[in-house]
C-alpha cells in the first residue's frame, strides 16, 4: 500500500511541477498546464497521507 | 521567513521540556532536512520576494547577495546553534530560564509572543489576497497601513477566526496537513518562477533557449536595479546579502532553534537548514519577484504586492490554494506558539482560551496590511529585537567560565531575575534603535553590531553582579 501511495504520489508532484517546465519551454499551453497541475495536486493530496502524514515522515 | 514547530519534527510533544533529550529521543539527519525545507517555504516568501523587486534590486545583487546571504545563515545555525543545542540539548526557554531567571523568562515570552502575532498576522493577510481573488474583494495597496474596504476586513476576520479556532483546538490536524503539504508547496513555488519566465519571454518579445537567454532577461527586465517604489528603501547587493542572513536571525543568532537542533544527534546536522534556505529562501523569493516584476512590467501603476492574484495569474486555482495552504499552515503553529508564550503570563486560564485570543488578535493585527507591505522592515526588526538573548545564551555557554564567572547565574543564585541579561538585552534594542533613528545604521544592518554589544554588556554586568555576589554570600557554590 505504501509503494503504491509513494509511487502515486510522486506522479503527482511531477504533474504539480513537469508542466511547468513544459510551459516554459513552449511545448503546452498555459490552461492545459493549469488544469494538469491541478489533478497533480489532488493526486497529491489524496496519496501523500498515507505516504508521508506521519509525524516526522 | 519560517516558522518552527518541534512537535512536527519530532513527535515528542511536551517531553523534555525541562530536560536534556536523551539519547533515544535524537533524531537524524533527514529529520532535519525536511523540517527546514517545510517550514521555510512559507506564505511570507510570497510578499518577501516581491518587496525585493519595489526595492529596486538588480540581478546581480540579488542572486550573489541571496547565494551569500543564506550560506551565512546556515553557517550560523551550524557554527552558532547547534553546537550549544547538541551539548546543552535544552529548549531556548529552559536554559534562558536557568540564566536569567523565571520571572525574566515570562517577560521573553510576552515580547516574543507579540512579535508571533504580527508575523502570523501577515500569514493571514497573505492567505486573505487568494480568498479576495476568489469574492472580487478590494485589497490593500504596497504603502496602504490600514485596511481599505470593509469586505477586505470582513475576509480577514472570517479567515482568522477559522485560523485562530484550528489553531487553539485542532494543531495536531494542521501540523499534518502542513507536513504533507510542504512538498507540494516547494513544488508550486518552483512553478511561478518557470511560469513567470515564459510570460516574460512572451511579454517582452525574447526568446530562452539557454541559461545565458534567462540571465539576459533577468538582468535587463526583471531585477534592473533601478529606483525603488515609493515609500521603499533601496536594496543594494548588502541588504539583500544581510537580509537573507538575519531573515531568521531570532532562530539561529537569536537561537529559538535551540529548541529544535536539541533533538540532532551531532551538531554539523545544522547543515540540514540548507535546505529551507536554498529552496524557501532562494528559489521561493526569486519565483515571487519574477511573478511581480512581471506585474510591472505589463503595467507600471500597478504597484501592490498581492501573492493571491499574482498567482492565480500563473498558475490558476493551484496558484491560489498554494497561497491560503501557505499562509494557514505557517500561521497556526505561530500562533500556537504565541499563545503558549502568553500562557506562562496566564497559567490559569485555559491554553484553548488564550490561543484563540491570541488568533483573533493575529487577525486584527492581519487586517491592518501595513505589516504584511513592510515585511522586510518588520523582519528585520524582529531578528534585532530577540537576537541579544542568542548573545547572551553564547556567552553564557562558551566563555563565562574563562571569565571566572558562573553560567546558569539564576539557577545557582535561586534568583527568579537576574539582571545582567536583562540590562544587556533592553540596552542592546535600545542602543540600536537609538542608531537607526538617527541615521547612523540602516535597520537591516544593525543586528550585527548588536550582537556584540549584547556580548560586551552581558559580560561585564555579568562580572559586576556575580563579584558582588561572592563578595555577600562568600561563593557560589
Amino acid at each position: 500500500m505504501i509503494v503504491i501511495a509513494r509511487i502515486a504520489a510522486l506522479a503527482g508532484l511531477a504533474l504539480v511541477i513537469v508542466p511547468a517546465g513544459l510551459y516554459l519551454g513552449a511545448d503546452v499551453g498555459k490552461a492545459s498546464m493549469q488544469s494538469t497541475m491541478l489533478a497533480g495536486t489532488v493526486l497529491w493530496f489524496v496519496a501523500a497521507p498515507f505516504w508521508n502524514g506521519r509525524p516526522g515522515g | 521567513m519560517s516558522t518552527n514547530d518541534v512537535t512536527t519534527a519530532t513527535g515528542n510533544d511536551a517531553e523534555f521540556e525541562r530536560a536534556p533529550v536523551p539519547e533515544r529521543a535524537r533524531l537524524g539527519f533527514r529529520s532535519f532536512v525536511g523540517q527546514y525545507a517545510g517550514e521555510h517555504t512559507a506564505g511570507t516568501e510570497l510578499m518577501i520576494g516581491p518587496l525585493f523587486v519595489a526595492a529596486g534590486v538588480g540581478a546581480k545583487d540579488l542572486i550573489l547577495g541571496l547565494l551569500i546571504g543564506n550560506l551565512l545563515a546556515v553557517l550560523s545555525w551550524t557554527l552558532i546553534t547547534a553546537p550549544v543545542a547538541t551539548r546543552a540539548r535544552l529548549t531556548l526557554y529552559y536554559q534562558l530560564e536557568k540564566i536569567a531567571g523565571r520571572r525574566f523568562v515570562v517577560f521573553y515570552n510576552a515580547i516574543n509572543g507579540i512579535a508571533f502575532c504580527f508575523l502570523a498576522g501577515s500569514m493571514i493577510t497573505v492567505s486573505a489576497t487568494a480568498v479576495g481573488v476568489w469574492f472580487d474583494l478590494p485589497m490593500p495597496g504596497l504603502n496602504d497601513l490600514y485596511p481599505n474596504s470593509a469586505g477586505w476586513v470582513v475576509a480577514v476576520l472570517a479567515l482568522g477566526t477559522v485560523v485562530a479556532y484550528v489553531a487553539a483546538a485542532g494543531y495536531r490536524v494542521v501540523a499534518r496537513v502542513a507536513n504533507v503539504a510542504a512538498p507540494w508547496m516547494v513544488m508550486v513555488f518552483i512553478a511561478f518562477g518557470l511560469v513567470g519566465l515564459r510570460d516574460f519571454a512572451d511579454a517582452t518579445g525574447t526568446t530562452i533557449s539557454s541559461l545565458g537567454d534567462v540571465w539576459r532577461l533577468a538582468d535587463s527586465v526583471i531585477w534592473t536595479g533601478g529606483d525603488p517604489l515609493p515609500g521603499q528603501v533601496k536594496f543594494t547587493f548588502w541588504h539583500v546579502m544581510v537580509f537573507a542572513w538575519f531573515c531568521n536571525m531570532a532562530m539561529h543568532v537569536g537561537m529559538s532553534d535551540l529548541s529544535i537542533l536539541r533533538f540532532a544527534k551531532k551538531a554539523r546536522y545544522g547543515l540540514a537548514t540548507a535546505t529551507g534556505m536554498y529552496l524557501g529562501h532562494f528559489l521561493a523569493w526569486i519565483s515571487a519577484s519574477i511573478l511581480f516584476a512581471l506585474q510591472l512590467h505589463r503595467d507600471p501603476t500597478h504597484t501592490d504586492v498581492l501573492p493571491g492574484p499574482m498567482a492565480a495569474g500563473a498558475v490558476g486555482v493551484v496558484g491560489l490554494l498554494c497561497v491560503i495552504v501557505a499562509g494557514w499552515t505557517t500561521a497556526n503553529p505561530t500562533i500556537y506558539r504565541a499563545g503558549l508564550a502568553f500562557q506562562a503570563i496566564v497559567p490559569t486560564v485555559s491554553r484553548f482560551r488564550v490561543t484563540f485570543a491570541t488568533g483573533l488578535l493575529c487577525a486584527v493585527a492581519g487586517m491592518f496590511p501595513a505589516v504584511a507591505m513592510k515585511l522586510l522592515g518588520f523582519v528585520a526588526l524582529y531578528g534585532l529585537v530577540l537576537m541579544p538573548m542568542g548573545a547572551v545564551v553564547f556567552c553564557d555557554f562558551w566563555l563565562l567560565r574563562r571569565f571566572g564567572l558562573q553560567p546558569y547565574f539564576a539557577e545557582l543564585s535561586g534568583t527568579p531575575f537576574h539582571a545582567a541579561p536583562a540590562i544587556a538585552w533592553i540596552a542592546t534594542v535600545l542602543v540600536c534603535l537609538v542608531a537607526v533613528d538617527a541615521g547612523v545604521i540602516s535597520l537591516y544592518f544593525a543586528s550585527l553590531p548588536g550582537w556584540f554589544v549584547a556580548a560586551a554588556l552581558y559580560l561585564a554586568f555579568s562580572l559586576l553582579q556575580q563579584r558582588r555576589f561572592q563578595r555577600a554570600t562568600g561563593d557560589l557554590r
